[in-house]
């Protein structure tokens, strides 16, 4: 299986502007919306919207305030992964996996504590590993790349 | 005699040293001359035999033990006393060393590892502390006297090959007091190799081939090098080698040497980390990750290093001082003669702090391959001086041919008796066949068959190696060796200086970092502040976390820590939902197989 060459992506590299141009391979699509989801709802969570299902991240502690505050902070930080991801940036892919560490931790947690969200790990889980796999990552590689001077 | 001093002269390496070593190569009359000759064994109380002035070599080689007895020199004494090593080591004179950063090279289990080996030499058998700078003292009056640097050479001639063998009689090896190193013992013999081709007409001059020099953990084809290897280093005929400080383990290229000395037990666990490497590479479809058992293997091998820097003297052609050679051969009456060590017997079960027993003999009494069979320790054996090797091939593939030959003329008379055989079978149907099994004709029948297809095979196989000696005999009619690193299985290059490189604070965190988190797995516990399974995860991961800040690599070790969690969630996922996982795989093959018969009845 290994000696199979990569599936083939439907983008290409801008050599003008070294970085990767036209379709996202439809995994990204998937995760992107995932991410999303999942980002507006910590920020629903971290606003105090009611009737929200699931829980925020699990924060030492019962200071509210703070716990709300970290769910928007990462909401945020989610969707500006997601839009740097969608830009073949490799900080996109960096900032991603981080909070899908972040993440994974928390949900870990929970499992430890009695209260295991197993759909949220799996997904999680699923885009972690896809995210590592080596397409994804010698794109988010190549992004960083400068590209040659653009032909007049 | 004079002939092999002229090639042992001709040829004799050059030797560099490190900015800070105390002892150079001396003649064994000098060593043996300041050394006592003591007798131990089971039983026996280890006794003066010779007191140091009265040894000399001839005295030596006709040293006899009684039964029971080990014999062994002594070169130091008496050892400095804790004010005297003092004194010494604030003494301005000294060769000046610095080494920064060795535990900065390396893990944390490394650095665990290591404080557990220091610990060892408390309860091993080991030279005494002190016994390194006495040895120093001693060195420098012997060479007051003496000021000469010496080798012993011996010229060795077989097989086509004539063997330069240069060995080197140091009065002590302090790699591990002076230089943070893994040993210290008495006496210390190292030896370097020049390997000639004699050409087969006599008036022609010997061509050198290949240069050798016994290195730590090496065997074989590892020690040596072609001469026109590009790492090698030459000054005129002479190539130079860089003896590491301390060890005076000689290398073929200048620099520092991480030598970490892997633990036994790590030898089983190297399978298991292959296969997860192949199962996180071929199934999970994830990033190479390397080598793991090599990565786990040097995590947790402890960390030494050989520095060869050729910083400070240089011995030979070209150098600051030149070599005073003596001529030995196995005549020798020391060599022959005498089967004890060469220096203090510290009875060290791990034999690092053991002195050696002298050029001929193992630390056991047998025979010591280097001397015995030169070329065979080089790995030469085998490889046919290269003016010689088309007659080599030559002969090789007539013999080939021939065996061919009977090959074919064996198959072709075999195949006409299975003609024949076959023909003078009654026929039967497969009903019958099925009924009454083969009878004693067919089962002979496919036994000859059988025969005859590996005689076919040898012939293709014979007609390979041919193919493979014609293509050899080609390159080297024209003088075609080869690359000439070809032969290496494991060449053993110095660190790249980029990696020797560390902040000062990198260095201070890695020489403090094992004991703080020692400090704190303990603290918390005791002062009840973490439960048993959460101390050592929070020391462990907040060394790590300061461990990785200092080398600016936060972010890679959290990808890894993620990739680690989401091997955690999948584990916990797929024990939480195995019999829906596994429900869910039969009906998908169940699924799969009647569409795929559907499709056949469609078709």
């Amino acid at each position: 299986m290994s000696d199979l060459p990569p599936t083939p992506i439907a983008t290409t590299i801008d050599p003008a502007r070294g970085r990767h141009v036209g379709r996202w391979p439809f995994g990204i699509l998937v995760v992107a919306v995932l991410r999303l989801i999942d980002a507006f709802t910590l920020a629903a969570i971290g606003l105090g919207m009611r009737g929200v299902p699931g829980g925020g991240l699990p924060v030492i502690g019962d200071d509210l305030v703070l716990a709300r505050s970290v769910d928007l902070l990462v909401a945020i930080l989610t969707v500006a992964g997601v839009f740097g991801l969608l830009s073949f940036k490799r900080w996109g892919w960096v900032l991603t996996m981080v909070l899908v560490g972040v993440e994974l931790a928390a949900d870990l947690v929970l499992v430890a504590t009695g209260q295991p969200d197993h759909l949220g790990l799996a997904l999680l889980v699923v885009t972690a590993f896809y995210l590592n796999g080596s397409t994804i990552r010698a794109m988010a590689v190549a992004s960083v790349e400068p590209g040659p001077p653009a032909q007049p | 005699m004079t002939d092999d001093l002229a090639l042992l002269r001709r040829f004799e390496p050059v030797v560099r040293f490190t900015e800070g070593e105390h002892f150079f190569p001396m003649s064994a009359e000098s060593y043996v001359a300041a050394c006592d000759l003591l007798g131990a064994g089971p039983g026996i109380a280890p006794a003066v035999i010779v007191p140091a002035g009265e040894l000399t070599l001839d005295r030596l080689a006709d040293t006899r033990p009684i039964p029971g007895e080990e014999r062994y020199l002594r070169f130091v004494p008496r050892p400095m006393d804790g004010m005297e090593l003092a004194r010494w080591s604030r003494s301005s004179d000294r060769p000046h060393f610095r080494a920064p950063g060795r535990l900065a090279r390396v893990g944390l289990f490394a650095r665990l590892i290591d404080a557990g080996f220091t610990a060892s030499l408390l309860v091993r058998g080991r030279v005494p502390g002190g016994t390194a700078a006495a040895a120093v003292r001693r060195y420098e009056a012997i060479r007051a006297q003496d000021p000469t640097v010496v080798y012993h050479g011996r010229v060795i001639r077989a097989d086509g090959w004539i063997v330069l063998q240069y060995l080197y009689v140091y009065c002590m090896n302090d790699w591990r007091s002076s230089f943070f190193g893994a040993n210290d013992h008495e006496a210390d013999l190292e030896q370097a190799f020049v390997v000639l081709e004699q050409p087969e007409d006599p008036s022609r001059a010997a061509i050198p081939r290949w240069i050798g020099c016994a290195a730590h953990d090496y065997s074989g084809d590892d020690l040596r090098r072609r001469w026109d290897d590009p790492t090698l280093t030459f000054e005129g005929e002479h190539p130079v080698i860089f003896a590491g400080a301390g060890s005076h383990a000689s290398y073929f290229e200048q620099g520092e040497y991480v030598t970490p000395v892997p633990l036994p037990a790590m030898r089983p666990v190297h399978r298991g980390l292959d296969g997860l490497r192949r199962f996180w590479r071929d199934v999970l479809r994830q990033d190479d990750p390397g080598d793991l058992a090599a990565k786990v293997e040097a995590a947790l091998s402890i960390p030494f290093i050989d520095y060869a820097r050729g910083d400070g003297l240089a011995v030979g052609p070209g150098g600051d001082v030149p070599w005073t050679p003596t001529v030995v051969d196995d005549k020798t009456a020391w060599i022959d003669g005498f089967r004890g060590l060469w220096g203090l017997d510290t009875r060290d079960r791990f034999a690092g702090e053991r002195a050696p027993a002298g050029p001929k003999y193992t630390r056991s009494g047998t025979a010591r391959q280097s001397w015995n069979d030169p070329l065979g320790f080089l790995g030469l054996d085998k490889l046919p001086p290269p003016g010689r090797t088309p007659d080599v091939l030559h002969d090789r593939i007539e013999a080939l041919e021939a065996e061919q030959a009977a090959t074919h003329a064996a198959a072709d008379a075999m195949a006409v008796q299975i003609r024949r055989a076959a023909a003078a079978l009654p026929h039967r149907n497969a009903v019958m066949v099925q009924a009454s099994g083969p009878t004693a004709g067919e089962l002979e029948l496919q036994i000859v068959e059988d025969e005859l297809a590996r005689l076919r095979a040898l012939s293709a196989t014979l007609s390979d190696e041919q193919e493979a000696a014609r293509a050899a005999l080609a390159k080297s009619a024209d003088g075609d060796l080869g690359p000439p690193r070809a032969h290496l299985r494991h060449s053993h290059r110095p660190q790249p200086p980029e990696e020797q490189r560390y902040g000062r604070i990198v260095e201070f965190w890695s020489a403090i970092s094992a004991g703080v988190l020692l400090i704190v797995l303990v603290g918390s516990l005791w002062l009840d502040l973490l439960s048993l399974w959460a101390a050592p995860l929070v020391a462990i991961g907040g060394y790590l976390a300061i461990e990785a800040a200092f080398r600016r690599r936060l972010i890679d070790l959290w990808l890894r820590v993620t990739l680690a969690l989401a091997l955690v969630g999948a584990i916990i996922i797929g024990i939480a939902y195995l019999p829906v996982f596994l429900i869910a795989a039969v009906a998908g093959i169940a699924l799969l197989a009647i569409v795929d018969n559907v499709r056949e009845l469609r078709a």
